[in-house]
């Protein structure tokens, strides 16, 4: 037998877990092996020092809320899930709509609100680019859109005229009035 | 008050107490009753005599997760977790094993998937020792091996054990926590694991080696 397969006999050997003949071989072995002897010795003391940790314990009023705490987390477990449409409003800080009959009302509140607003907008007069329309409801509302818009400028706008005689940059601006130069610039704190 | 609502009340309370003493019956029956008849009741409805399973088995399985992770915090969290998960898959339950035997494993497998994830709190959190270690042999005789030779303090041993514990990869830990701590034999640590008897010694026998070079100063 060799040192390896003697080492791992060991704790079946300790325990009287061998059979007869193989329990035999073990014992000649650590007679003749003194390094197997050392290492039987030194995990002797291995298990002895494990004992310690058989004695570490929380306590016996570690495990009083023991109960009650497996209660409140299985409850925690066990609860619904919220819907993607809840979880959604969570993230939004919005109040989800609890039943189907505020759906509802929410809906219809909405489809109201786009018809008020598509009203507002037809009765806009738009401004006068040709001639005067009467905006009626048999008119089509693009087509009426489209019509009311001026159909080909006839003259440069006032405001491009503004546009391309404007300085190009701040600093253009800057240069009629004031030089723009850091040097000669005095600083006022 | 007339006499038919004196009857009522004289009757709703003899009722409340027939109803109190038959739970208080009941009470005493389930924490009489074996884990096989407590998982039957459970499996029918009977979420009562889970409690009993719960008291009956917290403290042993606090103490094998406790070991292989050394810290108060992740043991507790684990074994709730263990018993949560043990209750939600109960009716699938085939009572093939003991239900000792099936949340141990729910528990063990739980560790070790945590232990593999890094999510370890990274500090100990050690138990106390209790009183009793002044009367174990193996104690004693360790201490008056190793005391001559330099002075050792109770909490020194239990931090150098806990580090040389740790310093084990999972699977070594939890064999020689299985083994050498909880005195599980070979093949419940098998069944334990899901691994063959083969594979339990080979750990152990490497983890011990292991263990001999870290703690060379107490052997």
């Amino acid at each position: 037998m060799n040192c390896r397969k003697t080492k791992e006999l060991l704790h079946d050997f300790a325990d009287g877990r061998l059979t007869e003949m193989v329990a035999l071989n073990v014992q000649r072995h650590l007679t003749e092996c003194s390094d197997c002897r050392v290492f039987q010795q030194r995990e002797h003391r291995l298990q002895q020092l494990l004992a310690v940790k058989r004695h570490e314990t929380p306590g016996t009023a570690y495990f009083d809320n023991f109960l009650g705490e497996f209660h409140r987390r299985l409850a925690v477990e066990t609860a619904p899930r919220p819907s993607y449409w809840q979880q959604l409003c969570q993230r939004l800080h919005l109040e989800p709509i609890p039943t189907v009959s505020f759906g509802y009302a929410h809906a219809l509140g909405a489809a109201v609100a786009l018809v008020l607003l598509w009203r507002g907008l037809a009765s806009v007069e738009l401004p006068a680019g040709g001639e005067h329309q009467d905006f009626t409801a048999s008119h089509s509302t693009p087509r009426m859109i489209a019509s009311a818009l001026p159909a080909k400028p006839t003259e440069t706008p006032v405001l491009a005229q503004v546009a391309l005689n404007a300085p190009r940059y701040v600093l253009d601006r800057l240069a009629a009035t004031t030089p723009a130069s850091y040097e000669v610039a005095s600083l006022h704190f | 008050m007339s006499a038919f609502q004196k009857l009522d009340g004289k009757l709703k309370l003899q009722t409340g107490t027939l109803a109190e003493a038959r739970q208080a019956e009941h009470r005493i029956d389930l924490a009489e009753a074996d884990d096989e008849t407590l998982v039957a009741r459970v499996q029918d409805g009977d979420s009562s005599a889970y409690d009993h399973l719960v008291q009956r088995y917290k403290e042993r399985l606090y103490a094998t997760v406790y070991h292989m992770t050394s810290n108060h915090e992740d043991a507790n969290d684990l074994v709730q977790e263990a018993f949560i998960k043990a209750y939600k898959s109960i009716k699938s339950f085939k009572r093939e094993s003991s239900f000792y035997t099936w949340i141990y494993r729910i528990a063990v497998n739980r560790t070790l998937n945590h232990l593999k994830r890094g999510k370890t709190r990274q500090h100990f959190s050690l138990d106390d020792i209790d009183t009793h270690i002044q009367n174990d042999p193996d104690f004693v005789e360790l201490l008056s091996y190793v005391t001559p030779r330099r002075e050792v303090g109770l909490s020194e041993l239990q931090e150098k054990l806990n580090v040389a514990l740790q310093k084990l990869s999972e699977p070594h830990r939890a064999v020689v926590v299985m083994h050498d701590v909880q005195g599980l034999t070979h093949a419940d640590i098998a069944k334990a694991i899901g691994c063959s008897e083969g594979t339990v010694r080979s750990r152990l026998f490497y983890a011990r080696q292991q263990m001999q070079g870290l703690l060379a100063e107490y052997l």
